[in-house]
């Protein structure tokens, strides 16, 4: 298994950064794709992959300024993916990080969290 | 030409005898003027007339060739063409021989492709009448499950519906249902845009009327509730795991107590007062099925509103805020559309149906459309 994970980000999608050793997986910049399943397929792949070893740890840091719809749903899809690992008993939290401009982002950012029982925190950068 | 040897391509024996004829009265002209003056030229005719046919196989296309070019040996020779060597005239034989085996294999090929792509050109044609007959029979459908416009216009008589899908067929439905004095409304955005976005708004339709209509369910957020319920149920009743949904906005409305109520999915709503004051309605995370709203408990919210006379209500699916354009190919934006409707509000609904329209246009300019479209707006 590969122990790093790097997607250059661009204009429309989002820069991922995973590192299997330090178990962290950095997603950051806009993620404004048409198909967000090519963006998102190798992360989840990857992650289903990382989750095969036994006690796994791992922060997931999302500093998104900007997200589709279609990209919220490919967050969502891998925040359930770690809820359920989280369950199993791997170590898991999530950093999720806005611009102090964006309230709303905020609101939304901490409705979602809620519904998770992943530890989070919510960060302003 | 092609009006001479057109006819003469189509049937390969009449091809073959014409072609024959040419070649041999050709090499008697040729034998007849002597071997001075250069008749090369014309032997290509038959060659024409041989290679044009595509159903010409390989072979008898080597056959002519040589049948042509000893034509032109043979022509040369009884001419009396004398040569220093013999050697020369067989070389001189050999090059027309791979000159004219050059020219039909060229012209033949080209005649091929050339008749595949018409070929390929007129199964498109059909494919793309077939396609397009399907989708236009597929909107009359849609059309005929999305209830009668004309209670809602009875019910508010100063209001508009702007709607441009992407591509003929919808993702985005309005829906409504009046009983009394009340009125139920819903604008729906289904994933994707055509023909998946418009089987989907059908279901949506369908499950509207039971929810609304057959449970009598008033408040916006419990519809929002239900509906969810049943889009989850269906979709996982199926082999297919179907994370797709539908964003919508519900609005209940009651003119005897002018009391809104509103519950939606995604920021789709914005109620103005008499003064131009603007109200953004809040919206819940969760979407009508999808993947959240189907691993989770949903919950949505009520929101109230004391609507007076002289208040305009819009909803709005993202399509419009959505679009790409500009010099600078950037998306419109809300707050340009907040703008936007900000200085329409007081107009006619007709009036504002066109500014929307024609600002619409003018910003997308010669680009694509990103989404289906769909602006209600309503002077209560």
């Amino acid at each position: 298994m590969i122990d790093k994970l790097y997607l250059k980000g661009s204009e429309e999608v989002p820069e991922i950064n995973f590192n299997a050793t330090t178990g962290k997986l950095e997603i950051s910049g806009r993620s404004i794709p048409e198909n967000a399943n090519i963006v998102f397929s190798p992360v989840l792949s990857w992650l289903n992959l990382f989750f095969e070893k036994p006690n796994t740890e791992i922060t997931l840091v999302l500093k998104l300024e900007y997200i589709n719809s279609s990209s919220t749903k490919k967050i969502i899809e891998i925040l359930l993916l770690l809820e359920k690992q989280f369950e199993k008993g791997s170590k898991i939290k999530v950093e999720w990080f806005y611009k102090t401009i964006d309230l709303s982002m905020e609101k939304k950012i901490s409705e979602l969290l809620g519904l998770f029982k992943i530890p989070s925190e919510i960060k302003v950068y | 030409m092609k009006v001479l040897i057109g006819p003469l391509t189509k049937n390969i024996f009449f091809n073959t005898i014409f072609s024959l004829i040419l070649a041999i009265l050709l090499g008697i002209i040729d034998w007849y003027t002597g071997y001075e003056i250069s008749f090369q030229f014309f032997y290509f005719i038959p060659l024409s007339i041989i290679a044009i046919n595509d159903k010409q196989k390989k072979r008898y296309l080597i056959i002519w060739a040589f049948l042509i070019a000893l034509c032109w040996f043979l022509a040369d020779y009884y001419a009396g063409h004398s040569y220093s060597s013999t050697q020369l005239r067989i070389w001189n034989t050999a090059s027309r021989f791979i000159v004219f085996i050059s020219f039909v294999f060229l012209v033949n090929a080209n005649v091929k492709s050339r008749n595949r792509i018409k070929l390929i050109n007129t199964d498109l044609l059909r494919k793309d009448k077939l396609i397009s007959d399907s989708v236009a029979y597929a909107t009359n459908i849609q059309n005929s499950v999305i209830p009668d416009y004309k209670r809602f216009k009875e019910f508010f008589p100063k209001s508009f519906i702007f709607s441009k899908p992407k591509d003929v067929l919808s993702g985005d439905f309005f829906w409504s249902y009046t009983k009394d004095n009340k009125i139920t409304m819903a604008l729906a955005d289904c994933t994707g845009h055509g023909i998946p976005g418009a089987l989907l708004s059908v279901v949506g339709i369908i499950l509207l009327n039971k929810v609304v209509i057959e449970k009598s369910i008033e408040s916006p957020a419990e519809i929002l509730t239900e509906l969810n319920k049943e889009l989850v149920d269906l979709f996982s009743t199926g082999n297919e795991l179907i994370d797709d949904g539908m964003e919508m906005c519900v609005v209940f409305y009651d003119k005897n107590t002018e009391e809104m109520t509103i519950a939606q999915t995604t920021e789709g709503a914005i109620i103005f007062d008499d003064l131009g004051n603007f109200t953004t309605v809040n919206s819940d995370i969760f979407t009508i099925g999808g993947i959240l709203s189907k691993h989770k408990k949903v919950r949505f919210s009520n929101h109230q509103f004391k609507i007076k006379k002289g208040a305009t209500l819009y909803l709005f699916t993202d399509g419009y805020i959505d679009q790409f354009g500009s010099t600078a190919n950037i998306k419109y934006g809300i707050t340009k559309f907040e703008n936007e409707l900000k200085s329409l509000h007081k107009l006619t609904a007709s009036e504002q149906l066109e500014i929307l329209s024609n600002q619409h246009q003018q910003w997308k300019g010669n680009l694509n459309q990103t989404d289906d479209i769909t602006v209600v707006g309503i002077n209560v």
